[in-house]
């Protein structure tokens, strides 16, 4: 515990001791407050519409925040040396994660600001506001832990960040993807399916299944239940998951490499 | 990637017994000292050097053999490390395989064991949750009911207005024991999802919609996303907001109608300038519409006799007068069970002969005086034409009304009961003013008749029409005085919150014998909370905060960036 608190806390000041965290933060801060000031001078005040058009920045910001965790050591050479420090590799790698995570909650804390004024001037912070605050910071913490394992499979800060990029951006499109691949199953079925052994009902089953099931791993559309209101514990477990599945693929990553020989 | 900072050693106090490096490690020791001590230095044999004479008493060197068995034990020592490492890729795919497999499985068992009994609707008006006169009716639901969404679930999940929709229809599917299916087709991916569903093209399909099908009855109902919600236009901004949610009225609206065995046809009369339900009164063509009602025009003029399917006939907001003929062709159709309700329009002084010809077999009329109320606490917009009306108890209201309920009428004739008291016909109030009412005789301002309640609709049912010498049949009759009770102009101002809504709903049904689907199935729409500032009176003070917000802080990080920028250049 307390190297993973050492690691956090040398990660997390690293984002300040250069002019990439505050860049970051301002970013955030200005889009997220661009967006609440224009309807807050109409005296109008949605803070959960907010969360879901900041979240789109999320394709931008969090490679940003997580492609120097370690492609940047790997590329200085100072990775050898956190490495044979006496931490182990899941503390360093929840270190980094965590060091990360504490940027993004910085950056969140705007949005608390905004709630903050909205319910001194009579707006409505209800607990869909909070289901929707609580989906963002739980989708933000799942594209972390993700971006922090493309780190770690590269030196290249760029390379992680355009990666990361990618995958988010291919999340967005999987449903429409899912929905594509679907109908092709469908389609292949009925193609094949020359004899007509089996009915266009249970092609188009088929299909659907498919298309359900690739949905189904979406982390990108897993929470939009919260933003419609309905607060469900699986899929708050699901973004867990998530975050554990890629933090464990980082550690595995990283033990291969500190132990294995040439 | 390159792999040249790979091999790098761990600190030993770190490294534990168990570790497989360690492992290794004495490995190769083991196998060295069986081929040569570590500290022995290699014998690196010359071709080109003169042989050296060994020395007396010692052994023969072997040069060659020394370096096969170096050679032998570096390739001992590299096959043993390549041992190792692919026995530490085999344990680290075989441990991410069951991570993945443990997280899928847990993540599956929790979402087919208690994924719903784990989730809670938190808006607060349970938008998201289906009242208790849906899940009645899907409780009932004998019928295997479709809805198909002609579009991706994506679309309408990312719609900035209608995204609340596929977790709401999950509701119908969940509360419907199955008999509810819901699918999603896009019809550019599948453009024979337009015939699969309405192979004649009766309904027009296009993308977007809402097709609701019973695979019993075969009947369609389409409905499209402006049903999902109610919105108005908000003039500060110039957008659309949205003021109240449909979805469910419209949606279970859909599955009662495809649903029905017989489905009541009302006929709306043409040719005296009435009024048409798209122009003015859409929120009571919704109402007829989702409780399962076909409407139609009816021209009686061109036609016969009115239609046999006709479950009533309705008469709304007429300009002029019936021809003779005309009434005599209602009156043969009310004679023979028919129901007829006349609904006047904006007050006039336009004779209504005909119209109370009809009305005649109900002992009603109706009047050329205007009601007004006297009594300010009951007038709304300080115009005594704009009557907060009640109705007294009848069968119409048994059971939905609250005392003091108010409903809003506007500008309306005073209905009027003949003084023809027969058994067989049973007239009832059913919309009257305060006892502080009045009349304005022939709509003169300056003509008041004395105080007292004004009755501006009537219900009467004759159980006595007689065919020959036998009572064949009984029918009924509604004569309102004005047709705002559910207009559009009313309806938008005095939405659910007040009885025109449900009274107009209880009406209906009554005229038309409606019972099957009863009074309860009436579905109001879920107001939406307003995300309006209560407290910002005045602007000032949110110009500073949004400044504050958006320009001051992000210029001080940038700032802040700037100058840690410049140290760092200086470092």
């Amino acid at each position: 515990m307390k190297q993973i608190r050492a690691i956090l806390k040398r990660e997390f000041a690293s984002y300040f001791k250069s002019p990439i965290g505050w860049i970051l933060v301002a970013i955030f801060f200005f889009v997220s407050s661009l967006f609440f000031s224009l309807n807050f001078i109409s005296s109008y005040s949605d803070v959960a519409s907010e969360l879901t058009f900041v979240q789109s920045l999320f394709f931008v910001l969090i490679p940003i925040i997580t492609m120097k965790s370690f492609a940047e050591e790997r590329k200085s050479g100072t990775e050898v040396l956190l490495f044979t420090s006496p931490a182990s590799t899941v503390e360093i790698v929840l270190g980094k994660y965590f060091g990360a995570l504490c940027l993004f909650l910085l950056m969140s804390s705007t949005i608390l600001l905004h709630m903050i004024f909205t319910a001194a001037f009579g707006g409505v912070i209800n607990a869909v506001t909070w289901g929707s605050y609580l989906a963002f910071i739980l989708s933000g913490a799942a594209y972390i832990a993700i971006g922090i394992f493309i780190s770690s499979l590269t030196e290249n800060q760029i390379i992680a960040a355009i990666v990361s990029v990618l995958i988010f951006i291919g999340f967005t499109l999987l449903s429409s993807i899912a929905s594509l691949i679907g109908s092709l199953v469908t389609n292949l079925l009925q193609y094949l399916d020359v004899l007509k052994l089996i009915s266009s009902t249970a092609d188009s089953a088929a299909g659907t299944a498919v298309t359900n099931a690739i949905n189904w791993i979406n982390p990108a559309t897993r929470l939009t239940d919260f933003n419609n209101g309905i607060f469900g514990v699986t899929p708050i477990i699901f973004l867990l998951s998530y975050i554990v599945l890629f933090l464990f693929l980082t550690v595995q990553y990283h033990d291969k490499r500190r132990w294995a020989q040439r | 990637m390159t792999d040249d900072k790979a091999n790098m050693v761990p600190d030993q106090a770190d490294v534990k017994a168990s570790d497989p490096k360690q492992d290794v490690e004495q490995a190769v020791n083991e196998q060295d000292s069986t081929a040569k001590r570590p500290e022995e230095p290699d014998v690196q044999p010359q071709a080109d050097a003169p042989k050296a004479k060994p020395p007396i008493g010692s052994k023969k060197t072997k040069p060659v053999s020394a370096k096969k068995a170096a050679r032998e034990k570096k390739r001992a020592s590299k096959a043993l490390v390549d041992r190792r490492n692919r026995r530490m890729g085999r344990f680290s795919t075989l441990s991410i395989l069951l991570i993945i497999a443990v997280l899928l499985v847990v993540n599956i068992l929790l979402e087919s064991v208690v994924g719903d009994a784990w989730s809670w609707d938190i808006t607060s008006n349970k938008l998201m949750t289906l009242g208790d006169v849906s899940t009645q009716l899907l409780d009932g639901l004998e019928q295997d009911v479709s809805i198909t969404y002609l579009g991706t679930e994506d679309t309408l999940a990312s719609s900035s207005t209608y995204s609340f929709m596929p977790d709401f229809l999950k509701e119908y599917v969940e509360k419907s024991n199955g008999k509810v299916t819901v699918t999603y087709v896009d019809p550019v991916a599948e453009p024979s999802i337009y015939t699969d569903l309405d192979a004649n093209d009766v309904y027009n399909l296009t993308s977007g919609e809402f097709v609701v099908k019973s695979s019993e009855t075969g009947r369609i109902k389409v409905v499209t996303t402006s049903e999902l919600v109610t919105q108005e236009l908000d003039t500060s901004t110039y957008t659309y907001q949205i003021t109240g949610y449909s979805a469910e009225s419209a949606i279970s609206g859909a599955i009662n109608y495809v649903t029905l065995s017989t489905v009541p046809k009302i006929y709306f009369t043409s040719g005296h300038s009435e009024a048409t339900l798209s122009d003015s009164y859409q929120y009571f063509e919704n109402l007829l519409q989702n409780n399962g009602f076909e409407t139609a025009d009816l021209d009686l003029i061109t036609t016969d006799s009115v239609p046999e399917d006709a479950s009533a006939v309705i008469m709304l907001a007429p300009q002029t007068d019936l021809t003779e003929l005309e009434a005599g062709k209602l009156t043969d159709y009310v004679e023979q069970g028919g129901n007829f309700m006349f609904a006047a329009g904006d007050f006039s002084t336009t004779a209504f002969t005909n119209v109370n010809k009809v009305l005649e077999d109900f002992n009603l009329s109706v009047s050329n005086d205007r009601a007004i109320e006297t009594d300010q606490s009951r007038i709304y917009s300080q115009n005594n034409t704009y009557i907060i009306a009640t109705s007294p108890s009848s069968d119409i209201t048994a059971s939905t009304y609250a005392d003091n309920s108010p409903i809003l009428i506007l500008d309306a004739h005073y209905i009027q009961q003949l003084q023809n008291p027969v058994d067989w016909i049973t007239v009832t109030n059913l919309i009257e003013t305060s006892d502080q009412g009045a009349r304005q005789q022939n709509g003169d301002e300056d003509s008041v008749s004395a105080s007292g309640v004004q009755t501006v609709a009537l219900m009467s049912e004759n159980t006595g029409f007689e065919n020959g010498t036998t009572v064949t049949t009984s029918s009924r009759a509604i004569a309102l005085g004005s047709a705002s009770l559910f207009s559009d102009e009313v309806i938008s101002v005095v939405q659910n919150s007040w009885y025109n809504y449900q009274l107009t709903y209880n009406m209906i049904n009554w005229l038309t014998n409606n019972d099957a689907s009863g009074s309860d199935l009436l579905i109001s729409d879920k107001d939406v909370a307003s995300y309006y500032l209560t407290n910002a009176t005045n602007t000032a003070p949110l110009q500073i905060i949004a400044f504050f917000c958006s320009v001051v802080i992000p210029l001080i990080l940038i700032i802040a960036a700037i100058v840690v920028y410049r140290r760092r250049q200086h470092l």
